[in-house]
Order: C-alpha cells, then sequence, then structure tokens
C-alpha cells in the first residue's frame, strides 16, 4: 500500500488535492500508473480557515480495509512551507520517502530533512498565482503540486495524463489549471539537478 | 470505461438518494451529514434532481415533521441527519413509524453530548432502537449507496420506515470507489407504487386521531407482527437487489466462520478492522471469525445464532456507550450456552486498529470466567489525575481580562471580537449558556479555553432557557451573576427561536446576544433565515439562490414587549458598548436582546482582512441599521454620516458575485422601505 499525506492549511485546497490524487490514480483494472483500490479522506473535524488541516491518500492492490488517518506515509506534500517551522511534518515519514514542500526556495533550505528524506521543492505560491489561481492571500495550489507531483513521485501517471486529467475533472479555470500544473511540471527542484 | 466513482459515503447516499426520486427532502445542517444535503441541494439546483422539493426547515424536528406530512400525502422522501439531530427528532421517529411512513433517513453516525464530540460513534442511532424503524449499518461506501436504495425497497414493501446508518467522516468524508447503477435499473428496482393508506381527497380520512385501548393495541399488535416479519422482507428485496446489481446482501454476514471457535460479532466499518484482526489470528492458527450486524433493528437472533452456530466464545463489539450490541447478543444467545465477552472501544471516535481487537480476542480466548459486563478498551487511564485548572492555549498576555490569547476561531473572524466586547462591559460576574454555534468551536476543547468566565455547553435549541436556568439558580444562591446567551443566527432565528421567544415572555433575567453571520457557518455555510435574499450558500447553490429575505429579528424580540432590544454591528464598537451598558443596566427586568452583525469571511467569502469592513458598509449602505427598542421606545441610534450605496457591500462579496444591478436596485429599495419604518418607529413610538 502506498501512503501520501498533504500537510496544509485551511482553504488551501489539500482536500480537493488529495480527492484529484484518489480519483487519478484509480482504475479498476489497475493498468500501470493506476491502482484498483484508492482511498482519500481529510483530517476528521471541524472545518477552520487557516488552521493546520491533513489529508490522507491511500493507494493499493488490494481492498483497503482501514480508514482515517495513517501514522507512516510514504510521501509527503507540505502545501505551505510556514508549517516546516511549527509542526514535524516529516512525523511518521519512512526514510527515504518523498517529501515535496511548496516553497520559493531549493530544498537546501530544508538540510534538517535532506540525506534522511528525498526533498523536493517548488514555488506552488507564485506560480498557482501567476496563473490566476485563487486570490494572492490565498493561492489555491493543488494542481500546481500536482504537476511537480507527477514529475518527482515516479508513480506512473505522465505530465500529458494529468493534463488530460484536469481537463476532464476541473470545469473551472481548466486551462490555468493545465498550464500551473505544466509550469511546475518544469520547475520543480530536487536538489540534485536543476530540472530547469 | 469507468463503471465506479470514487465518492464520499455522503456523496454516495446523496446519489443513491437522488437516483431513488424522492418527490420532497427536508433536511437541517448538522456534522458530519451536511455533504449529503448540499450534494442533494447541488442536484436540485442543477436540474438533475427534477420533480423534487427541497426544504431547509429550521430544525431536524421540522425536517421529520415535513416527511410526516408529506409521507402521509403518499410520495417518496428522504433526510439525512446525524447525533444530536436524530435526538432532537426522536418524538417524530416514533410518530412516523406508528403511521407506518415508509420514510428513508440517513443517520451519519456521531457522538452524542454532553460534552460535545463530533466523531464517530453509533450511540445516537442505537438508542433509538426502540422507535419502531428498520435500521441498517454499512461498512462501506458501496454498502451506503446500496443500502439506501435498499431501504427504500424494504419501507415500501413493509410500510415501515428504514434509518440508513454510516459512520461519520471514517465513511461520510472518506473517498472510495463505488459502483453505481444506472438510473433506468434503479427505476426498475424502485418502481413508484401507490401507498394504501395515502391520504385521497376523494375519499377523506383521518389519520392519527386519539383511538381508543383495543383499537390502539390492535394497531400495535399488527406492527409487532409486521416487524417481525422483517427478515422475509429483507430477504425479497435483498434478491432483487442482487439481480439489479449483482450485489448480495443479508441481515447478518459472516467472515471465516464456518469452523471458527472464537467470533467477533461488529458493525459499520469497524468492521473491515475485524476483517483484517480475523486474517491475522488466522495466520497465527486461531480458529477466529467474525459477524456483521448489517441489520440491527429489527434485532436478526434467528440469523444471528444461525452464523454463530459453531462458536464456543463471540465477542460483543460496542463502539458505542451503554453496551447495546452486548445486550442484544447476550439476550440472542441466551439458549445457546455460548459465552458472550463484551468489549466497548471506539467511543467518541478514539481509533480502532487492529492491535486492539487482537488483544480482545486473546483475552477472551484465555478468560475461563465471562465478565458481566462490557469491558471498555483503548484509552490508557492517565499516569496522574488531570489538572484541574482550565489552561490558556497561548501564554501571552492579553488586552482583555475575560478572553485569553489562543481561541481557535478561523482568521478574520468576528465572532471572537463581539464576544470579546460583551465580555469587557459584562465582567466577570458573567455566566455564559453557549448553544451549538461557531463558538462551541471557538471556546476550545477542555481542558483549554480562552474564556475566563463559567461556560456551559449547551444543545444548539436550547441557549435562551439554560441561560434562564442560570439566572433563577444565581438568583436562589444569592449569587451576583449575569446570565449571557450567547448564540449564533441559526440557533436564534431558527431552532432556538422557540427557547427564545419563552424566555422572552416568561422575562427569564438574561441577556441574549445573537452574533449573526447570517448563515449556519459552523457547518460549513447553509442557509438560515438570517441568510439575506438572493445569497448563495451551500444548501442555496447558484442558481437556486435564496428567494425569501432575512427573519426581522429586531422586530420579532421588541414585539415580546421586553426591557430592551437592540441591533449593534461589530465594526461600531462604542455603539454596540452603549447598548451592552444599557442591557446590563436593566437587571431584573426580563430579557434583554441584542442582534449583533459579525461578518464571515468564508462564508460570505471575502478576504479575511475585509470582515470589519463589512461590518461598517452594512450600516453605511442602511443594509443593517443601528436601532434599538428600550422599553417600547423606537430609536436609530447610528445616522450614516457618510451615504454608501448598498452596492459597495454586495459587490466585493463572493455570495452576492451572481446578483445583477437589478438584483441590488430591489435590495436597495427593500433596505430604503426598513430604514423608512424605522425612522416612523421613532418618530411616533
Amino acid at each position: 500500500m502506498i501512503r501520501i499525506r498533504i500537510n496544509g492549511r485551511g482553504g488551501q485546497g489539500g482536500k480537493t488535492m488529495a480527492e484529484l490524487m484518489a480519483t487519478m490514480y484509480y482504475s479498476e483494472s489497475g493498468e500501470a500508473g493506476t491502482y484498483p483500490h484508492v482511498s482519500s479522506a481529510p483530517t476528521f473535524g471541524p472545518e477552520r480557515r487557516g488552521s493546520p488541516v491533513d489529508a490522507f491518500i491511500r493507494f493499493n492492490e488490494a481492498p483497503i480495509r482501514e480508514l482515517g488517518p495513517f501514522a507512516y506515509p510514504d510521501i509527503v506534500i507540505v502545501l505551505d512551507e510556514v508549517l516546516t517551522r511549527t509542526t514535524n511534518v516529516a512525523a511518521g515519514l519512512k526514510e527515504g520517502g518523498l517529501l515535496l514542500i511548496n516553497a520559493p526556495h531549493g530544498p537546501d533550505t530544508f538540510s534538517a530533512y535532506q540525506g534522511r528524506f528525498r526533498v523536493a521543492t517548488i514555488d506552488a505560491d507564485r506560480i498557482a498565482a501567476l496563473h490566476g489561481l485563487g486570490s494572492r492571500a490565498t493561492p489555491i495550489v493543488n494542481t500546481t503540486l500536482l504537476g511537480a507531483f507527477v514529475r518527482v513521485a515516479g508513480l506512473g501517471v505522465t505530465i500529458d495524463g494529468l493534463a488530460a486529467f484536469i481537463a476532464s475533472e476541473i470545469k473551472k479555470k481548466t486551462e490555468a489549471n493545465i498550464a500551473a500544473a505544466r509550469h511546475a511540471y518544469a520547475c520543480v527542484c530536487t536538489g540534485k539537478e536543476e530540472t530547469s | 470505461m469507468r463503471t465506479r466513482s470514487i465518492l464520499t459515503g455522503s456523496e454516495a447516499a446523496a446519489f443513491a438518494a437522488k437516483q431513488s426520486r424522492p418527490r420532497v427532502v427536508s433536511a437541517y445542517p448538522i456534522t458530519p451529514q451536511t455533504g449529503i444535503i448540499e450534494k442533494l441541494s447541488e442536484y436540485v439546483a442543477s436540474g438533475e434532481l427534477a420533480g423534487c422539493q427541497f426544504v431547509p426547515v429550521e430544525s431536524e424536528h421540522s425536517a421529520l415533521a415535513l416527511l410526516n406530512g408529506a409521507a402521509q400525502a403518499g410520495v417518496r422522501t428522504f433526510t439525512a441527519t446525524s447525533s444530536h439531530g436524530l435526538l432532537y427528532m426522536h418524538e417524530m421517529i416514533h410518530w412516523v413509524a406508528g403511521a407506518r411512513l415508509p420514510i428513508v433517513m440517513v443517520n451519519v453516525n456521531r457522538a452524542i453530548g454532553s460534552p460535545w464530540n463530533i466523531a464517530c460513534d453509533r450511540t445516537d442511532s442505537l438508542s433509538q432502537r426502540d422507535t419502531g424503524w428498520i435500521q441498517l449499518y454499512a461498512a462501506s461506501n458501496q454498502e451506503v449507496y446500496d443500502l439506501v436504495l435498499l431501504a427504500y425497497r424494504i419501507a415500501e414493501a413493509s410500510l415501515i420506515p428504514v434509518m440508513v446508518c454510516f459512520d461519520g467522516f471514517l465513511l461520510s468524508h472518506t473517498k472510495e470507489p463505488v459502483a453505481t447503477l444506472a438510473d433506468e435499473i434503479v427505476d426498475t428496482f424502485l418502481p413508484v407504487r401507490a401507498m394504501p393508506h395515502a391520504i385521497d381527497p376523494s375519499d377523506p380520512k383521518a389519520f392519527g386521531a386519539a383511538s381508543a385501548p383495543e383499537y390502539y393495541w390492535r394497531l400495535k399488535r399488527r406492527f409487532a407482527d409486521d416487524l417481525a416479519r422483517t427478515p422475509r422482507v429483507f430477504r425479497t428485496a435483498a434478491t432483487a437487489f442482487t439481480r439489479a446489481s449483482g450485489r448480495a446482501y443479508r441481515p447478518v454476514d459472516t467472515y471465516r466462520t464456518s469452523d471458527a471457535e472464537i467470533v467477533m460479532v461488529a458493525m459499520g466499518s469497524t468492521w473491515r478492522i475485524v476483517e483484517e484482526t480475523v486474517d491475522q489470528l488466522r495466520m497465527e492458527g486461531v480458529r477466529a471469525g467474525a459477524a456483521k450486524l448489517t441489520q440491527f433493528r429489527p434485532f436478526p437472533d434467528a440469523a444471528l445464532r444461525a452464523a454463530l452456530a459453531h462458536a464456543k466464545k463471540v465477542i460483543a463489539l460496542d463502539v458505542n456507550q451503554y453496551a447495546i450490541i452486548y445486550d442484544e447478543i447476550r439476550s440472542a444467545l441466551s439458549e445457546t450456552g455460548v459465552s458472550v465477552f463484551g468489549y466497548t472501544a471506539g467511543v467518541g471516535g478514539v481509533p480502532i486498529g487492529s492491535p486492539l481487537l487482537l488483544d480482545m480476542f486473546r483475552e477472551a480466548l484465555l478468560q475461563k470466567k465471562v465478565p458481566r459486563r462490557s469491558l471498555w478498551r483503548g484509552v490508557a487511564e492517565p499516569e496522574s489525575a488531570p489538572g484541574r485548572k482550565v489552561r490558556t492555549m497561548i501564554p501571552i498576555k492579553s488586552s482583555s481580562p475575560y478572553l485569553a490569547p489562543g481561541h481557535r476561531a478561523c482568521v478574520g473572524c468576528t465572532a471572537s471580537l463581539t464576544l470579546r466586547h460583551v465580555l469587557d462591559v459584562l465582567g466577570a460576574r458573567t455566566q455564559i449558556a453557549l448553544p451549538a454555534s461557531c463558538w462551541s468551536i471557538i471556546a476550545g476543547p477542555n481542558p483549554y479555553t480562552p474564556v475566563r468566565v463559567p461556560l456551559v455547553h449547551c444543545p444548539f435549541e436550547t441557549a435562551a432557557v439554560t441561560a434562564g436556568g442560570l439566572a433563577r439558580a444565581a438568583s436562589e444562591l444569592g449569587r451576583d451573576a449575569t446570565a449571557l446567551a450567547f448564540a449564533g443566527d441559526g440557533g436564534t432565528f431558527d431552532i432556538g427561536l422557540q427557547a427564545l421567544s419563552g424566555a422572552a415572555e416568561r422575562g427569564e433575567d438574561v441577556i441574549y446576544i445573537c452574533y449573526d453571520n447570517e448563515a449556519y457557518m459552523n457547518t460549513g455555510g447553509q442557509r438560515s433565515s438570517s441568510t439575506p435574499r438572493g445569497a448563495a450558500t451551500e444548501t442555496t447553490p447558484y442558481p437556486n439562490t435564496k428567494p425569501q429575505g432575512k427573519k426581522n429579528m429586531m422586530k420579532i424580540m421588541a414585539a415580546h414587549g421586553i426591557p430592551y432590544a437592540a441591533t449593534a454591528s461589530i465594526a461600531h464598537a462604542d455603539d454596540f458598548r452603549a447598548k451592552l451598558e444599557k442591557a446590563n443596566a436593566y437587571r431584573g427586568q426580563g430579557l434583554r436582546f441584542i442582534h449583533v452583525l459579525a461578518p464571515c469571511n468564508p462564508g460570505w467569502k471575502i478576504d479575511p482582512g475585509e470582515s470589519l469592513r463589512m461590518a461598517h458598509l452594512a450600516v453605511a449602505s442602511l443594509a443593517f441599521p443601528l436601532v434599538e427598542c428600550d422599553h417600547g421606545k423606537w430609536r436609530i441610534t447610528h445616522r450614516p454620516d457618510r451615504a454608501v450605496d448598498l452596492a459597495e457591500y454586495i459587490r466585493p462579496q463572493g455570495r452576492f458575485a451572481h446578483l445583477t444591478d437589478a438584483d441590488i436596485a430591489l435590495a436597495r429599495a427593500a433596505a430604503l422601505s426598513s430604514w423608512e419604518e424605522f425612522e416612523k418607529l421613532e418618530r411616533y413610538f
């Protein structure tokens, strides 16, 4: 089973991102890049704009029996860089696991995590705002981060596959969401090599 | 092509309800049920659910009462609720069962108060066991979808209402693949049937009229007999469902029981963890199995006895208080000689994992003596007694003596500011009655709270009367206390209006503050009767925006002849505080009421920095006049010095984004007319 946790804040689109990922990686037949069993869930509790909220995604070959939050993710996606200073975003992350952070600077800034984890960064706030997604105060970064995710996570969905998925699933600002995803795909920074 | 959609439990329930083509749907928002009614509102707004009236009523009691009328008229109906909503319906739950109305209701399982808790446990619906309803429980979102469809078939065949229950958050908020049926298949599975005792205007009858004891007895006896026939009705409906869907349902399901010596009986999504645990035990060579109660009411005694025929030991797992499942299973197995071990877990949403269930199996396997009660497992006792001191969340100095930093409001919230001003004026002797509202969250989970005066949380509809109780007791005890009811617009305009009206008429010595954010914001923004005309909310999505205007609470309260009623705005603190001083000064004279406009930035869809400006613009544009009625004397307390056009107030708000200039012109005329009315009241009264 692959377990992915999204650490974000209420209003940033983390829950929607988790739902999009579950839908995108699902296929009944479980062909390459998809799973016949998926689930996604937000943090269980009241909704408050600005408060830290997590979302939890599971992909599996067999039926998924477990529900609710999990403690040990394989991948963590951080929607707000501030959370890396106020909470332990790597809590439970397996050694060598992927930590994708929405931040304006490169993975070197996160030296505490480098070495133990595979750190990648993407300035999703800037890219989302550039493409008119959300407001400047609260950019909606989910599709932008998905673009970065498909590049660094290696779970088998291509950027063209993502673009086609956004086109079929997102009715509002479809083109802007696709452009932001492609932009992020091109700029995501893994620290090992400059990708753009 | 995909045959499955990725749906939350709420979406699965709403989709099944939509495909069942109900003609009348009523609902009142409560976490975690809101996803269902919001989706149904969307279906109605988009035209996908045509020929259906969606009624956003003022309380759960009315939600089911409305269906009492609609179902008696002979149409298919639907509603959904949870926890306290279900409890508030209790009278109607009995009534519609007695009336033999085939209503289908979804209950999303959630813990019940006191204290508040919104996580999953099943005490809510299990405590409604003796109401005559058939109760079904889902273990997955697929089962949620299937059981709603099955419920209609069972309800209409037996003329007994059916409650479909599923776990709050664990299923309601989790997305899973769900195979849905084509509309035509559902139509064939659920043909529209005439209810034999529906209202027929050509043959007028009275329904539910007073009955002589013998007549009453015969009706109830027949009902008991019909309930006893549920297994057959279930079987017939499930057979038809299997033909339609390929999926099979039984009142009791089993897993690896054929040679099992020890079997755990579970229900809901907990079932999945039980299956996992059984697999682990089997790998260790333990002959373990599991049985699932898909049907809980009427209790499937015979099916359960058959399922447990080989078991020597049975574990009854209660994910609820009061060991309800344990009692039922002991009673069902009383003559079989099987040892029944009871365990209580997961109460209030405590996670249930395989390790916890493994421990139960191992303990029960080793035990020779059967404990005589259900044992609570899953949370360790604290090493030291919990501190009695109420703590603040952030240790920094506050500018308010009665409201410490670290409250749990959204960024840019004005509800938090409202209580701050109230406590600044009313001071240390204040005692608060706080009904369900955003402030139930803002006030923090125990032992943390920013509030420095006694605070009694209370059910949604009870603010005024709970505060009345505080005032009466303080008077008896000779205590110098100010009883404050602090409620939102939902708790004041809608569900709490009856208690408020009663308290006002009796002259309870209470200050009642309504902080009005113009919708049910704590549950995500559903319309209330305070929502202005034309606003888009989660239950009035565009283009089905709210057709009714905002209820005039100020005039309603003034009409009670109370000593003091006033409106206030969080942007006009001096005016607000002066009114609080007056309300405080009229102590002992009866109920004093202040209605404060407190904008909600997520709900109004404005930037968090705009909240106060919106409160100011509401007053300046005459959308929300600041007035008072002091012992019958009306006065406008603030005349805007600069005329602001209503469009300046409306245009920045996302909830009004669709309004045309013509719509705004109508709103402007209504605001002006209301202002003129206050001018006249001031002049002549």
